[in-house]
C-alpha cells in the first residue's frame, strides 16, 4: 500500500536536469534523472509560483489528485516540492510524448483504426477509474494522453480536473456540493455542448463527449472544426459553409478513409447531444469496438517503432502543442458566447459539424426576426451573427444589435466588413498553423528563410493590431450609442 | 457485487452497524493470529464495500441523488456509537481507495443535519481527543492527506476549532506548513488558514489571549522564513487576519510595534512582486494609523525618501483602483510626517 512517493527525494539536488521538453505560460517541463534512484528518468514540471494566486488552492488540489490516484493508465506524481519560487512536480517520463504529438508528427491524416482502438481503450480505462472515484477530468484530448516506448498509455494533466466530492468553497463562504459542476473548464474543440452553455450544469458525461472528439482527432489527425481559431465565436458561424469544403478537401485528398461500423457507432454514442443518452465509461468499455482490441504490443510495433527520433519529436511537438494551447487558454472566456444549437454527427464518414440556432433549415436564410421570437438572447456583449445573416446583410438582427445600431433592417457595411476581416484573419491563422505543421513534419526549420519568418511576424502583428482596432471600434460604437 | 444470497435491501442503519462490526474486527484482527488470511481479506473487502455504500447514500451516485431521510438515518446511527473513532483508528489498515472513500464519508457527515442539528458537532464535543489522533497524521506521509482532510472538515465546528486553538497543536502548524512534501505542507497551510479565519469570535479571542508568542513566532518562523512559498502565504494570511474587523484591537497593537514594522519593510523590498503587493496591504495599516507611536514615526521618517520611491514604483500587474487609492493615501501620510521626540 505504500505509495512509491516515499522513495523519491524531496530535494532538487537529487535530480539532474537533462533538457527542457515543454514550455507553457507559467510552467516548463524537463526531462531529468533522479540520481539516488539509479538515475531513473523522470519528467519534472516546474510551475512558477510567483504567477499563481496566493492561496494556491487549485495547485494543492491538482497535486493532491495526482498523488492520490492510483491506476496504470493515469499519470500520477512521484512527489512534489518547492524549489525557490517554483513548484516541482516529479512524474514518470513518457518517452513517446502525447498522442497529439505522435499524430501530428507521423500520422497527420490520422492513425489506423486498429491502433486507435488500443489507445482509446487504455484511455477509457483511466476515465472509468476517474469517474468511479468521483473525478471529472474535464480536459480529455490527444494532447493529454501520453505514451511510453513500451506502449503504456497514461492520461495526464489534472490542472482543471474536479472532484464532485470536494465542494469548492468560494470566497463568500458558500459551498455547493451536488453532483454537477457549473464552471467552464477545458479546451474549446473538445468541450461538450452542455459545458459550453453551462447554465444547467454538467457531469461525467462531458468527459465522454471529449473522449468522442478525441476519437475523431485520432481518426482524422485533428479535432473537428480545428481549422478555425478556437476563440472566434462569431467566426465559427460565418465560416460554416467554408468549413465543409475545407474538410472534404482534406479527407478526399488522401483517399477516403474507411472506418468500421463499430467504430462509427461508438463515436456516435459519445457524441449524443443529450448527455443522458451518452453511455458511461464503464458501459462504453463493453462496446463491440473494444472487444477484439489488440494489445499494447501491437501499437509498439506499428506506431511507436515507426517514430523517428522520438525525443526530438517530443521536444518539437511539445512546443507546438503548447503554442496552440496558450492560444486557446486566452480565449476560453469568449467560448462561452459561442452558441450552437446542436451537433450533427454523420456516422457514415465520421464527421461532426455544428448546427446553429437560426439556420435550423436553410430556408431560414431570409426569415425576418419575428419568426423566431423565442430565439435565445445573445450572451454577454458579443454580437451574435449567424451565417445566414451575413448573406442578408443582417436583416434579422438580434435585440442587442438592434439597440446598438438603432435600426432593425438595412445593410450595415461596417458590420459586414468586420466579419470579412475576421474571416481573413481566420484564413491567416489557418495558414500559420499549416506552416507550423509542415515545419514540424519536414524538420526543415533551418531552411526557411529569414524573410518569410519576418513576413509571418508582420502578419501576426497585423492581426493583433486589427483585433485591437476592432475592439476600439466596438467600444466607441457602444459609447456613442449609450 | 451484492452477493448471490442477497435477501432484503439493507437500511442505512444496517450498513452502519455492519460497518461497525467489521471495523471492530479489523481493529482486533492483528491480535488474533489464528485467523486465516483469506478470511481476513474477505472481511476487509466487505468493509471496503460498506464504506463505499455509505458514501453513495450520502453523495448519491450517477443514477440517483441523495435522499434526505436515508442520510439522516445513516448519520444518526453513525454517531450513536463510536463509529467515527473506530474508522479513524482503523484507517491505516484500509487500502488507498477505501481510505479515500472513508475521508469523503467523514467530510460529508460533518455537514449532515438531523432535526436541524449538526450531530457531528455534538459527537466531537464529547470526543475532542480524536483531534489529537488526526493531528498526528501530519507526521505520517501515508496518512497525512486523509487525516488532514478530515481534520479540516472537523474544524468547521466552532467548538472543535476552539479546542485546537487552545491546545498545543496550533504551534505545530508553524512547522507543518514548511514540510518539504508540497502536498502535506499545502494541506496544513489550508487548515491553518481555516483555523485563523473561519470562526471570527473564536479567532479574536485566541489572538487577544496569545498575541505575544503568536506574532513573535509568526514573524520569525513564517514571515522571515527562507522558504518563498511560506513567506508568500504568511503575508497574505496576515493581511486577511489584520484587516478583519473582528480583529481590530489586535491589529491596532500589531501596527504599533517597531519590530513588526521592520519585518514588513523588508517584505516590501522583496524581489517578488506578489509578496511586495501583499506586504503593502499590511504596511498601509502602519501608515494609516492615526495614533502612531513616536518610534514608528521616526522609522518612517528616517526611511521617508526610500519608502516614497519604492511605493511610487509599486504597481500590481492588473489595474487596481483600490490599490492606487490606498497607495496615494499612504504616500500622503508618509510625506507629511515630521520627526518626533521619543517620549
Amino acid at each position: 500500500m505504500a505509495r512509491n512517493k516515499l522513495e523519491f527525494p524531496l530535494d532538487a539536488e537529487a535530480y539532474e536536469i537533462i533538457c527542457k521538453i515543454g514550455v507553457g505560460v507559467s510552467a516548463s517541463v524537463y526531462k531529468a534523472v533522479c540520481i539516488p534512484m539509479n538515475s531513473t528518468v523522470v519528467a519534472i514540471k516546474a510551475i512558477d509560483l510567483d504567477q499563481s494566486r496566493a492561496d494556491f488552492d487549485s495547485l494543492r488540489r491538482e497535486t493532491k489528485t495526482m498523488s492520490l490516484l492510483s491506476h496504470p493508465n493515469i499519470l500520477n506524481a512521484y512527489c512534489s516540492f518547492t524549489v525557490d519560487r517554483c513548484l516541482w512536480v516529479v512524474m514518470p517520463f513518457m518517452s513517446c510524448g502525447s498522442l497529439h504529438s505522435i499524430v501530428s508528427s507521423s500520422f497527420p491524416e490520422g492513425l489506423p483504426e486498429n491502433c486507435i482502438s488500443v489507445f482509446l481503450k487504455e484511455t477509457l480505462n483511466a476515465i472509468s477509474y476517474l469517474h468511479d472515484q468521483g473525478h471529472l477530468h474535464r480536459d480529455i484530448k490527444a494532447g493529454n494522453i501520453l505514451v511510453d516506448s513500451d506502449g503504456s498509455v497514461k492520461l495526464a494533466d489534472f490542472g482543471v480536473s474536479a472532484s464532485i466530492y470536494e465542494p469548492v468553497t468560494t470566497s463568500s463562504g458558500t459551498t455547493s456540493s451536488s453532483l454537477r459542476l457549473t464552471d467552464i473548464a477545458g479546451t474549446p474543440y473538445w468541450m461538450a455542448p452542455e459545458v459550453v452553455h453551462s447554465h444547467t450544469g454538467y457531469g461525467f458525461k462531458a468527459d465522454i463527449w471529449s473522449f468522442g472528439i478525441t476519437a475523431l482527432e485520432l481518426a482524422h489527425g485533428r479535432p473537428p472544426l480545428s481549422h478555425l481559431p478556437p476563440l472566434k465565436s462569431l467566426l465559427m458561424k460565418i465560416t460554416k459553409r467554408f468549413h465543409f469544403a475545407d474538410y472534404e478537401i482534406n479527407t478526399s485528398g488522401c483517399g477516403k478513409k474507411k472506418f468500421s461500423k463499430a467504430f462509427r457507432e461508438m463515436v456516435g454514442l459519445c457524441l449524443e447531444q443529450d448527455p443522458a443518452k451518452r453511455p458511461s465509461a464503464e458501459k462504453l468499455l463493453k462496446h463491440p469496438f473494444f472487444r477484439n482490441c489488440k494489445g499494447v504490443d501491437f501499437v509498439v510495433k506499428n506506431v511507436l517503432h515507426g517514430l523517428s527520433n522520438t525525443e526530438q519529436m517530443f521536444i518539437e511537438s511539445q512546443a507546438l502543442i503548447k503554442g496552440v494551447e496558450d492560444d486557446e487558454d486566452d480565449d476560453e472566456e469568449i467560448v462561452k458566447n459561442r452558441r450552437i444549437s446542436g451537433w450533427n454527427f454523420r456516422e457514415d464518414d465520421l464527421q461532426l459539424s455544428p448546427v446553429f440556432p437560426t439556420t435550423e433549415s436553410d430556408t431560414s436564410e431570409f426569415s425576418p426576426r419575428e419568426v423566431d421570437p423565442i430565439q435565445d438572447k445573445p450572451e454577454g456583449d458579443k454580437v451574435v451573427i449567424t451565417g445566414s445573416e451575413v448573406c442578408l446583410g443582417l436583416s434579422n438582427r438580434n435585440e442587442e444589435a438592434k439597440e446598438q445600431e438603432g435600426e432593425v433592417c438595412g445593410f450595415d457595411r461596417d458590420l459586414v466588413l468586420e466579419k470579412l476581416k475576421l474571416l481573413k484573419k481566420s484564413l491567416e491563422h489557418q495558414r500559420a498553423r499549416v506552416l507550423v505543421i509542415i515545419e514540424a513534419l519536414s524538420g526543415e526549420k533551418e531552411e526557411r528563410n529569414r524573410e518569410e519568418e519576418l513576413l509571418e511576424m508582420v502578419e501576426k502583428l497585423k492581426i493583433e493590431l486589427e483585433a485591437e482596432k476592432m475592439k476600439t471600434l466596438r467600444a466607441e460604437k457602444e459609447s456613442v450609442l449609450s | 457485487m451484492k452477493g448471490l444470497f442477497k435477501s432484503k435491501p439493507r437500511t442505512p442503519g444496517d450498513i452502519v452497524r455492519q460497518t461497525r462490526d467489521l471495523l471492530l474486527y479489523a481493529d482486533r484482527s492483528k491480535s488474533l493470529p489464528d485467523l486465516r488470511e483469506s478470511k481476513r481479506e474477505e472481511k476487509m473487502a466487505e468493509l471496503s464495500r460498506n464504506i463505499r455504500d455509505m458514501k453513495s447514500i450520502l453523495y448519491g451516485n450517477s443514477e440517483a441523488e441523495p435522499v434526505a431521510e436515508a442520510c439522516a438515518q445513516l448519520t444518526q446511527e453513525f454517531f450513536r456509537e463510536d463509529t467515527l473513532r473506530l474508522l479513524i483508528t482503523c484507517l491505516p489498515k484500509l487500502n488507498l481507495e477505501t481510505r479515500k472513500d472513508a475521508t469523503q464519508l467523514v467530510a460529508n457527515l460533518q455537514r449532515q443535519q438531523v432535526n436541524s442539528r449538526l450531530i457531528a458537532s455534538d459527537y466531537l464535543e464529547a470526543n475532542l481527543d480524536l483531534m489529537d489522533v488526526l493531528m498526528e497524521g501530519f507526521e505520517n506521509t501515508d496518512l497525512a492527506l486523509h487525516y488532514g482532510a478530515m481534520f479540516r472538515e472537523c474544524i468547521r465546528h466552532q467548538i472543535v476549532a476552539r479546542y485546537v486553538l487552545e491546545s498545543e497543536h496550533v504551534k505545530k502548524f508553524f512547522d507543518y506548513i514548511q514540510l518539504p512534501d508540497f502536498d502535506i505542507a499545502a494541506d496544513a497551510a489550508a487548515t491553518f488558514k481555516e483555523l485563523l479565519t473561519r470562526h471570527k469570535s473564536t479567532v479574536a479571542e485566541f489572538l487577544t489571549k496569545n498575541e505575544d508568542w503568536f506574532f513573535t513566532d509568526y514573524n520569525s518562523k513564517l514571515l522571515e522564513s527562507s522558504n518563498y512559498i511560506t513567506r508568500r502565504q504568511a503575508i497574505k494570511l496576515l493581511g486577511d487576519i489584520l484587516l478583519d474587523r473582528s480583529n481590530s484591537a489586535v491589529m491596532t497593537r500589531y501596527v504599533s510595534s517597531r519590530d513588526n514594522l521592520r519585518i514588513l519593510m523588508n517584505l516590501l523590498r522583496e524581489s517578488s512582486k506578489s509578496i511586495q503587493i501583499e506586504a503593502f496591504h499590511v504596511f498601509k495599516l502602519f501608515a494609516a494609523n492615526q495614533n502612531k507611536p513616536a518610534d514608528i514615526i521616526n522609522i518612517l521618517v528616517a526611511n521617508k525618501s526610500k519608502l516614497l520611491r519604492l511605493l511610487a514604483d509599486l504597481k500590481p500587474d492588473k489595474e487596481d483602483e483600490r490599490f492606487e487609492a490606498d497607495k496615494s493615501q499612504v504616500l500622503r501620510e508618509i510625506a507629511a510626517l515630521e520627526p518626533r521626540d521619543l517620549a
